[in-house]
């Protein structure tokens, strides 16, 4: 059967944010969580088209791969590269916006049209799961299955090895992987200051997405909207939150993020 | 590519009249020329554009029909995504657009392309659900359509966006009417 067979609507886009009891919501705090750390020495993997490190507002890569698909496999190339179109320096400097310190590694996938090759996206995922990143920032994703079942065993190695993965939700409403695997923390962008929970995942957070200031190509800016820009948010404040608990798994920081939501509230006590 | 050009007409101009655009193009990919060519276009500069070819992957339509994914830009005179030659062919410069594909399977047909909201703000995330739905619509229009295609639950979904917007146009109920009608022929055939 076609993964379009479903019609996937994320459904918490468009301001449906409803308040959502969570058992930790005031129990747990943004101080205790992250406080004013600054994501420091915590490796954030950029899978994505590249990051400029020359702009202002991205600064220094720590290290670099780029993936290919060559005729006799795949080819990771570690020398230094840049982006072959903005979305990944957009999506870096989001992070590095909240996470300043943290240490940024841009894996390259994706091309100068903004598309690339599954197999080179599933090969660039694995080498950041293997390479001991601690974040992956995955702010784009493949609606074909035959992908399914790659993606799916480098996800699950990557809850194995305590590695978060933060994917942005499809803009188009059907489903993408890895977005769609319960073990990955997925991202729909909202008109918001603060990320919210959706009570009713896949689509699991909501974050600022909407008329994003981002750093782009030769030094630029754009102003832009859509899940890309929200999964760097989110991909930022788990930086964050693994300088403070490195220690913390995939599945409490995401316990943690949901208590942390704007609209988590204290699930209901008994009444004297 | 065989068409209901009528019915594309009507999706495309109640489209626009959903989420209050200026203008509204609808372009189909000619995957042999790796172009796309304008189907259907209303709007102040509808005649400039009309017939008109557009490479794939240039500019903001040509970005989504090479991607599938929609993008909204809240200020193309700043985007370096935009494609300003277009703009200087039809002279009309656009300030804000939304741009969604129209996909079957995993395949591209074309993109649903909205200019200029009336009231002056950029497009938002419920524009962009919206126009998706009308996108879906639209592949109902097009003569390669699947015969699995899941028309009755794109249409009460694009009639749900409707009624979340808060707005029930005659036009729009009448496109969703004829594209429901229209897809249940095919169906049947």
């Amino acid at each position: 059967m076609s993964d379009r067979a479903v019609i996937y609507d994320p459904g918490f886009a468009a301001g449906q944010v409803q308040a959502v009891p969570d058992v930790l919501a005031g129990e747990i705090t943004p101080e205790w969580a992250w406080g004013n750390s600054t994501g420091r020495g915590v490796k954030v993997a950029v899978i994505d088209s590249g990051i400029d490190a020359d702009h202002p507002a991205v600064g220094a890569v720590t290290g670099y791969v780029a993936v290919e698909i060559g005729p006799d496999g795949t080819i990771l190339d570690t020398a230094p590269h840049r982006d072959l179109f903005g979305h990944g320096t957009a999506c870096a400097g989001i992070i590095r916006n909240l996470a300043p310190e943290c240490e940024l590694y841009s894996v390259r996938v994706l091309g100068e049209q903004l598309i690339g090759r599954g197999a080179a996206f599933a090969a660039g995922l694995r080498w950041a799961v293997e390479a001991g990143m601690q974040v992956c920032n995955l702010s784009l994703g493949t609606t074909r299955a035959q992908f399914f079942a790659d993606l799916q065993a480098v996800a699950d190695l990557a809850a194995f090895r305590h590695v978060t993965l933060v994917a942005a939700a499809n803009n188009s409403p059907q489903p993408s992987y890895p977005s769609m695997f319960a073990s990955v923390i997925s991202v729909t962008a909202q008109d918001t200051t603060r990320h919210t929970i959706n009570p009713t995942p896949p689509a699991e957070f909501g974050a600022p997405g909407v008329n994003i200031r981002t750093p782009w190509l030769d030094g630029g800016w754009l102003t832009t909207t859509g899940n890309s820009f929200a999964a760097p948010h989110i991909s930022g404040l788990v930086a964050r939150l693994l300088e403070r608990h490195p220690e913390a798994t995939p599945a409490q920081v995401r316990t943690i993020l949901r208590a942390l939501a704007a609209n988590a509230t204290p699930s209901c006590k008994v009444s004297p | 590519m065989a068409m209901d050009h009528d019915l594309l007409e009507t999706i495309v101009d109640a489209s626009a009249q959903i989420v209050g655009a200026t203008s509204a193009a609808l372009f189909l990919l000619d995957r042999q020329a790796q172009d796309l060519a304008f189907a259907v276009a209303h709007g102040p500069a509808a005649d400039q554009v009309r017939g008109r070819r557009l490479p794939l992957g240039h500019g903001i339509a040509g970005l989504v029909a090479q991607t599938g994914e929609p993008i909204i830009v809240a200020d193309a005179e700043s985007d370096p995504r935009h494609a300003r030659d277009i703009a200087q062919v039809s002279g009309y410069q656009p300030r804000t657009l939304l741009c969604v594909p129209l996909l079957t399977g995993d395949d591209v047909l074309g993109v649903l392309e909205l200019l200029d909201r009336r009231d002056g703000a950029s497009f938002d995330l419920g524009d962009m659900l919206v126009a998706t739905q009308f996108a879906r619509v639209a592949v109902l229009a097009l003569a390669t359509a699947p015969p699995e295609s899941a028309a009755p639950a794109d249409l009460h979904a694009l009639a749900d966006r409707i009624a979340a917007h808060g707005a029930r146009e005659s036009a729009a109920c009448e496109a969703i009417l004829q594209a429901y009608l229209a897809g249940l022929e095919r169906s049947s055939r």
